[in-house]
């Protein structure tokens, strides 16, 4: 007993020990910055303004946010771009996993490409619809114009079509993603459920909504907590495409944030909305985590 | 007791003997051999960081000969604008040693000379012992181009580089056509001539708007055409260009007191016309910076542009521009008084460079004739009164146009908080382009800003 206590006992410090090098390179490279941004978020450090600088200035600079309307608008943009984005990602990816399940034949060569989008990085994609989209020279113009198809030219002069063909950029992006997630689901289920019910008489309208949706729906979650997440970060394709404007109609919070920290050096403000913004994340993450929790069980 | 003083005297052996290391390998600058003249730094590196833009292109080639010469090696970093400034303002913050000559853009100086971040070049430019460079004469440096980049303050803290200049560029061969002249003459009452004032501008970018299916110079266009380029992204290109007009008009961003003026009367018209103007452009004027102007001139669809000289040698590039030989360059149309954007960056030398004798002797090969007239070749613009009379350099067709507006040129404000007020700048042009307000609101909101940015430093009476 005593023996078996302490290899237990061992093989826990061992453990320990082996994690231990994770554990100190994650603190350092995340805990570390998220650490010192907090603690900078009480000074007023602001490269651009000589001497005064790191001064403790308490709770100043998240009295500042809720002074700024720009941040709540920049988050109320980013909350639009994500229900713009990821619906249509869920829709879509959702439709092209069922279209890819049923041609079992084609599923290795599709599934490879449809991978493409998703390996190219995100400022490239931005670079690439820029190129595309371009209202004099670009591809898509071009076949507006030769078709004369009824469907505007310049994307990026409204602030309403700005905003929607960025997230539809991401849908490009990301679809193929939740595809595969959901493509995966979709074969995880049991077929003894769908022989069961066509043995009932149920029509496949009525397996779709009763078998196969129910069964998927802890895999959407998560699909949708994931996409919603990495759309809160948003920045690389509006940056490109529309430098937040016209306006400010697609200026995301990251790049607000973006442009306090590095363009007008305000750190410490900077830092507060990131403090917020983390602070949104981990609520939300709480909620969504609770949900598929609850259903799971 | 004695422990802890033998620690201490170990931790502070140990840091002296790093901080030697720290330094540049022995070569203690002070006590260089200033007898070899030129080559008193032999074996010195001294570490830049510069845009990637054709002029730092043309320069780098050139490392060699100055090696050669000199025998200091000169290690540069290029990168894209907003990783240069950021990487600087990052590395002056921090008190860092890691360049001994640094390219910002000149609305920097301000905040880089206050922050005490670069050092004056007098003491350097004043030592007998460093005069060591061949063919350098300072009188030779255009004086406005050195005072709008490196004097703050009645202090010399750079020397100009990569310097470029806002003109007017348009298309000769429309305006010479006798077709296209008949006909303007019939619909205005006036010869069609190169616009020299803001409503015979708006009249020529309205007579060149064309559609598809139109004849232009007596050809049917396969496409349409405009009157004007011009920009309207938020982004730095807007207020560029904007900036021409508002001056143009009489418009200031402090009037003489130091008091904001960015919403005053004459700004308003400017940016009321500006926006007026845009039905003359092509398409999505919300997206377009200088590089889609380009491309627009180069494509030849559209007849005028207010643009940066520097864009320029694109147009007349045969390989990728339609309309080479077909160019004419001039100035500015002109409201109240004359306007041309000056644009250009200046060479400093921080404050904790480990060596800034061999970074000055840099600075002055850097300015030398020979150095100059290869970056001008190769399509930059140089910082000499002889490189711009050169035989060479005037047949080029944009040459005497830009001599010209460096002579008038007018400049952004070099004040530590100009960048943050130029991002509201573009942010509320943005806003009226795309008909999200009006000239009127958009500059009071902007001055409403600069009045919370500013805070106590109003009223600026330099800048």
């Amino acid at each position: 007993m005593k023996k078996s206590q302490s290899r237990l006992h061992n093989e826990r410090t061992l453990a320990i020990l082996f994690h231990s090098p994770t554990f100190i390179v994650l603190s350092v490279i995340t805990l570390g910055p998220l650490f010192y941004a907090l603690w900078i978020s009480f000074f007023n450090f602001r490269l651009s303004v000589p001497g005064g600088q790191n001064q403790f200035v308490g709770l100043d600079n998240y009295i500042q946010i809720l002074k700024t309307p720009e941040v709540a608008q920049s988050i109320l943009t980013t909350f639009k771009f994500m229900l713009i984005a990821v619906s249509f990602q869920v829709v879509l990816g959702f439709a092209l996993a069922l279209a890819i399940n049923a041609l079992p034949k084609y599923q290795r060569i599709i599934t490879s490409l449809i991978l493409v989008p998703m390996m190219v990085a995100p400022l490239v994609v931005g670079l690439m619809y820029s190129f595309f989209l371009n209202s004099q020279f670009g591809f898509y113009t071009w076949i507006v114009n030769t078709l004369h198809l009824p469907l505007p030219v310049s994307l990026f002069s409204q602030p309403g079509s700005a905003l929607i063909t960025v997230a539809l950029t991401d849908v490009w992006e990301w679809t193929p993603y939740l595809a595969l997630m959901f493509l995966a689901g979709l074969q995880s289920i049991d077929t003894e459920s769908y022989e069961a019910a066509k043995m009932d008489g149920a029509n496949s309208w009525q397996i779709f909504t009763r078998i196969t949706l129910p069964l998927m729906m802890p895999v959407i979650v998560v699909g949708i907590i994931l996409r919603s997440m990495e759309a809160f970060k948003e920045f690389d394709k509006p940056y490109i495409l529309t430098g937040g404007g016209p306006g400010s109609a697609t200026e995301v919070i990251d790049m607000y944030t973006y442009r306090q920290a590095f363009v007008s050096y305000n750190f410490s403000f900077a830092s507060a909305i990131c403090v917020v913004l983390f602070i949104i994340l981990l609520v939300c993450g709480i909620l969504y985590g609770k949900f598929v929790l609850e259903r799971e069980m | 007791m004695k422990r802890l003083v033998a620690i201490v005297l170990i931790l502070a052996l140990t840091v002296t003997l790093f901080a030697g290391c720290g330094g540049d390998g022995g070569k203690d600058s002070a006590g260089a051999d200033t007898s070899k003249g030129i080559r008193a730094y032999e074996g010195v590196t001294i570490n830049m960081i510069a845009e990637q833009q054709t002029p730092t292109v043309a320069l780098s080639e050139q490392l060699k000969a100055f090696e050669e010469l000199t025998g200091i090696k000169v290690n540069l970093e290029m990168a894209p604008f907003d990783n240069v400034v950021q990487k600087i303002t990052l590395a002056m913050q921090s008190g860092s040693e890691d360049y001994d000559v640094i390219a910002v853009p000149y609305q920097f100086l301000g905040n880089l000379a206050v922050n005490g971040f670069i050092q004056p070049l007098e003491p350097l430019m004043n030592n007998p012992d460093l005069a060591v460079v061949p063919n350098y004469d300072p009188d030779d440096i255009i004086k406005g181009m050195w005072d709008a980049s490196g004097k703050w303050e009645d202090t010399v803290y750079g020397v100009p580089a990569n310097s470029c200049i806002m003109f007017f560029a348009y298309r000769k061969d429309l305006f010479e056509n006798p077709e296209e002249q008949a006909a303007f003459k019939a619909k205005y009452g006036y010869d069609l001539t190169v616009p020299t004032d803001w409503d015979t501008y708006r009249d020529i970018a309205e007579f060149f708007t064309r559609k598809s299916g139109e004849k232009l110079a007596g050809e049917t266009l396969t496409h349409d055409f405009y009157g004007v380029s011009m920009s309207g992204k938020r982004h730095d290109a807007t207020t560029c260009e904007w900036l021409n007009y508002a001056w143009s008009f009489g418009g200031e961003i402090f009037d003489e007191s130091g008091n904001i003026a960015i919403n005053s009367e004459k700004n308003v018209a400017a940016l009321e016309y500006y926006n007026d103007l845009k039905k003359f452009a092509p398409p999505g004027v919300t997206e377009k910076t200088w590089d889609e102007q380009t491309t627009e001139m180069q494509q030849g669809i559209a007849a005028m542009a207010v643009i940066f000289n520097d864009c320029t040698p694109a147009l007349e590039n045969k390989d990728e521009s339609k309309v080479v030989g077909k160019m004419g360059y001039g100035a500015i149309p002109i409201g109240e008084k004359p306007a041309a954007h000056y644009g250009a960056w200046s060479y400093f030398i921080p404050t904790h460079s480990p060596n800034p004798e061999a970074a000055w002797i840099f600075l002055q090969w850097f300015n030398t004739p020979e150095v100059q007239k290869n970056i001008a070749m190769k399509g930059g613009f140089p910082n000499l009164y002889s490189v711009y009379n050169d035989p060479d350099l005037n047949q080029l067709p944009y040459w005497k146009a830009s001599m010209d507006a460096y002579e008038i040129s007018t400049t952004r404000p070099r004040i530590p908080e100009w960048n943050e007020m130029n991002e509201e700048l573009m942010l509320q042009i943005s806003k009226v382009m795309s008909d999200q307000a009006t000239p009127k609101e958009a500059l009071d909101a902007a001055a409403a800003k600069y009045k919370e940015i500013l805070k106590d430093k109003l009223p600026v009476l330099y800048q």
